[in-house]
């Protein structure tokens, strides 16, 4: 008599295969089952409390209310019809989002490049988020300069704000630059790209002293981004855009520039 | 939906910021890769690779200076796997918090995480479990079987470190 493996045993619990009669008949073939079964049926239970919160389907669905709702708005109902049947009533929530963000926006681009800024931040907050760090300006200048093949401005220290250390990012994959600062508005991520700000297609733009800022959003990051030197700084935190221009431009007004 | 998405990702990331930004992510990408979804596509496990992948270019993102974090199977530890044997397990186990569960399955590596927690929490068959993890169905199985028995052996571990369970020689 041979104990069930245990890929029998998940093949009874995927319902592929029935309980043999030997889980009856063997203390430890039964134990086993019995076990995996209560594991699963526990880890079940224990997830059916998280739910996202009011919040984040919030943050969701307000993509849907700063859409431009005539725009396009029988693509909406198209996508729609075309994606329902084929789909559980619970994945309604989620699928109209994205249809209507899809359609409405018109746009993929749009949030597709705010969305990857924002990641880039939400990385650089993290509590294990690997900065490369060093009180010497120079050597952080020189692993960018190793990583990036340029260097890019580094903000002015002091002020309220500490530069807490530099990493390299990937948007659009490729490789880009990004140094977090701690301020008095929280961290704040500086992205440095190659990429012109256009090419960033935020909704807003505000000419401010001689200089264009382009403005985005995604869920509670505010964006701002300027063009200097053929580099495009993006600063990206969740505070308001009209402190995160003040901050660029405090920064890149007098900024040392770092060059090999 | 939603919560299906949320669920899973504090299951990748272990963070509840992280996990609502992943979810945020997630439906942008998803608009990228509308037209992929056809008829008679898994709704659910569709959204559930977009997730780990964006989750992955995530990662990968963070090519930075110190170490990468391993997410190839080669990587895993050789867990040992013994088995407890108490036939009071299934009853102890309603004396952990949600939280406790969760926690536990947090320290699995991400591979066996993801395979047991789309397996066992969500619902999905072997066969999406591996469309979405993009590996062969035999790794899930295996996947999914190790997991569970390195879980299994965490909480009885901790029962035995709350006097839940008594401390006896485990037969391996």
């Amino acid at each position: 008599m041979s104990h069930m493996t245990s890929e029998q045993i998940e093949m009874v619990l995927d319902g592929t295969e029935s309980p043999p009669a030997h889980v009856a008949e063997c203390g430890l073939c039964r134990t086993r089952y019995e076990q995996a079964l209560a594991v699963r049926g526990r880890l079940r239970q224990a997830f059916a409390s998280v739910d996202a919160d009011a919040a984040l389907k919030r943050s969701v669905t307000a993509c849907i209310r700063s859409a431009d709702r005539d725009r396009r708005p029988r693509a909406v109902v198209a996508a729609y019809r075309r994606i329902a049947p084929s789909l559980a009533a619970a994945a309604a929530i989620a699928l109209v989002a994205v249809s209507l963000t899809l359609y409405v926006s018109g746009s993929r681009q749009v949030q597709a490049a705010s969305a990857e800024l924002a990641q880039i931040h939400q990385a650089n907050l993290m509590p294990h988020a690997e900065l490369y760090g060093s009180s010497d300006p120079q050597r952080m200048a020189a692993f960018m300069k190793r990583e990036l093949g340029f260097v890019p401005a580094f903000p002015r220290l002091g002020a309220g704000m500490d530069l807490r250390g530099c990493c390299v990012a990937y948007f659009r994959n490729r490789p880009v630059g990004s140094y977090v600062m701690a301020t008095d508005r929280g961290v704040i991520s500086i992205i440095v790209l190659r990429d012109k700000p256009e090419t960033l297609r935020f909704a807003g733009q505000v000419r401010r002293e001689g200089r264009t800022y382009h403005t985005g959003a995604f869920a509670r990051n505010k964006m701002a981004a300027l063009e200097i030197g053929g580099l495009t700084y993006c600063a990206v935190g969740e505070t308001d855009t009209a402190w995160l221009m003040e901050l660029l431009h405090s920064l890149l007004s007098g900024y040392q520039d770092i060059q090999d | 939906m939603l919560d299906a998405l949320y669920r899973a990702a504090r299951t990748l990331t272990g963070d509840v910021d992280a996990a609502a930004e992943l979810v945020q992510t997630t439906c942008v990408k998803a608009l990228d890769r509308f037209e992929t979804f056809g008829q008679g596509t898994h709704g659910k496990a569709w959204m559930m690779k977009i997730m780990r992948n964006a989750w992955i270019d995530q990662i990968r993102r963070r090519r930075v200076a110190g170490p990468a974090i391993p997410l190839d199977e080669e990587r895993l530890e050789a867990a040992p796997v013994v088995e407890t044997g108490e036939t009071d397990f299934v009853q102890i186990l309603e004396r952990f918090s949600d939280e406790r569960v969760i926690d536990a399955l947090m320290e699995l590596k991400e591979p066996q995480r993801m395979a047991l927690f789309l397996t066992d929490v969500e619902g999905l068959s072997q066969e999406e479990v591996a469309e979405v993890l993009n590996v062969a169905v035999g790794t899930v199985k295996s996947r999914v079987s190790r997991a569970r028995a390195i879980l299994r052996d965490k909480l009885a571990n901790h029962a035995r470190e709350m006097g839940y369970l008594e401390r006896r020689s485990c037969r391996t």
